[in-house]
């Protein structure tokens, strides 16, 4: 299981704050929700996009897109304050999917083993033609696949890197084989081809994303090669810097605002500074919102 | 870049004597494997993560620069990847790399690996169960800090 945990120490800042305990944990949890927010809505993004970049074209944008908006939809972020001025921050990547996802968007339009004792032959010994020969269609289901492993990673390679092939991986007809473009109709694919397959037909159905394991570790082995970009340590000192900016003004930046204000602030159920006298909300909770976050996603 | 390219350089050489010492049959530390070619198991290769952490120490002429690291370690099946690992994190963790520089083979900086909950260790399996490259992975990652002299 990756996890990303973060822990901000705040124990100064509650030293500072002992005298402004008035509705403080809500004003904390305040601060929590839009930690939690903007590492939803602005982080994961961010993150994601940067380092699906520098990952190299083996990590083409439509896996970028999926797997940004995936984790902004699925990945569960646990905050909160455990009392002592210590604030937590961790959320896991189990709903992403492991290693056996993301073989569900292997061998695409790989062609499947047929029975040749099933076939017809000609008067000649050689097997009759098949019009459309069986392909796997993702998700990948363990089909068996007709040609050996050596023959299919040529196929691949070829597609990944245009690499001339000496033969064509194909089925047998009679004492030729077919060629790649008869086996397909013409449409062999590209890697972008195979890339939104794997998406849009085994990860998208089965609710899975586990291409951030290519972010995370890589791929180095072979072509296309994803460079490893270290996403979750990535997230994590975002997320650390973001949570402290945030906190600093919503908690600092509270306490001041009673400083400033000679105590005559006071804090509401939900955490929203209001003015004593007048018991109107001071104009804070906006500065929050637009709490200037650039400077943590520019570090990446 | 080319500082960069020294660091990568040396503790590829340490690490290979390391791993030899150890009785790993490596015939070369790779820095990133980049060949278009796949690579044959065993291997193992060095790479550096993007980060663009650097602290000057106040009060000193040194530069600390923050290296994220890390080594891939290609091999034929689990035990073998599971077991350079242990000996790769091993090495991350007590072994001081000496920078030198490639022309002079001068010191040029020490970069250690302070902080040991920093290295972690994971073994990666072949992706594609019937796929050619038919090897497991082991990835060590660790943070080292490097101080220029």
């Amino acid at each position: 299981m990756v996890t990303v945990r973060v822990e901000l120490d705040q124990s100064a800042t509650y030293a500072m704050i002992d005298t402004f305990t008035e509705n403080l944990q809500a004003a904390e949890q305040f601060a929590i929700n839009q930690i939690k927010d903007r590492i939803r809505y602005e982080v994961f993004g961010t993150v994601v996009y940067a380092l699906g970049a520098r990952a190299g074209e083996g990590f083409p944008r439509v896996y970028r897109e999926h797997l940004s908006n995936f984790m902004r939809l699925n990945v569960p972020i646990n905050a909160y304050a455990s009392g002592d001025g210590i604030i937590s921050i961790n959320y896991d990547f189990n709903s992403l999917g492991d290693y056996t996802d993301l073989e569900l968007g292997a061998h695409h339009q790989a062609l499947i083993a047929i029975d040749k004792g099933s076939l017809a032959t000609t008067s000649k010994g050689g097997l009759k033609y098949i019009i459309h020969p069986p392909v796997v269609n993702l998700p990948y289901q363990g089909e068996p696949l007709e040609n050996d492993s050596d023959k299919r990673q040529d196929f691949w390679e070829r597609v990944i890197v245009d690499r001339e092939l000496d033969y064509a991986p194909g089925l047998r007809r009679g004492a030729s084989e077919w060629t790649i473009e008869e086996l397909l109709g013409g449409n062999v694919p590209t890697f972008e081809d195979v890339a939104a397959a794997r998406v849009f037909e085994a990860w998208i159905p089965a609710g899975v994303a586990p291409e951030w394991l290519w972010l995370e570790n890589g791929f180095t082995e072979s072509e296309p090669r994803i460079y490893p970009v270290d996403f979750t340590q990535t997230l994590e000192n975002i997320t650390y810097c973001v949570a402290d900016k945030i906190y600093e003004e919503a908690i600092i930046g509270l306490v001041r605002l009673a400083e400033a204000a000679g105590g005559a602030i006071g804090v509401g159920s939900k955490g929203r500074p209001y003015e004593r006298a007048s018991g109107q909300f001071a104009p804070y909770r906006q500065e929050i919102n637009t709490a200037d976050i650039s400077e943590c996603l520019g570090s990446i | 870049m080319a500082r960069k390219y020294q660091e990568r350089r040396s503790l590829a050489s340490q690490l290979y004597t390391y791993l030899a010492a150890r009785g790993w049959n490596i015939s070369e530390v790779l820095e990133g494997f980049q060949s278009s070619e796949s690579v044959q198991a065993p291997a193992v290769s060095v790479y550096f993560l993007p980060t663009a952490i650097a602290e000057l120490e106040m009060g000193r002429t040194q530069k600390t620069f923050v290296r994220r690291v890390q080594i891939d370690a290609y091999m034929l099946n689990e035990p073998t990847a599971e077991g350079i690992g242990d000996d790769i994190m091993d090495f991350m963790d007590e072994t001081p790399i000496v920078v030198k520089d490639i022309e002079t083979n001068a010191d040029l900086a020490n970069m250690i690996c302070y902080d040991t909950s920093s290295i972690s260790s994971e073994t990666v399996p072949p992706i594609l169960k019937e796929a050619r490259v038919k090897h497991w992975r082991n990835v060590s990652k660790a943070t080292y800090e490097v101080h220029y002299f």
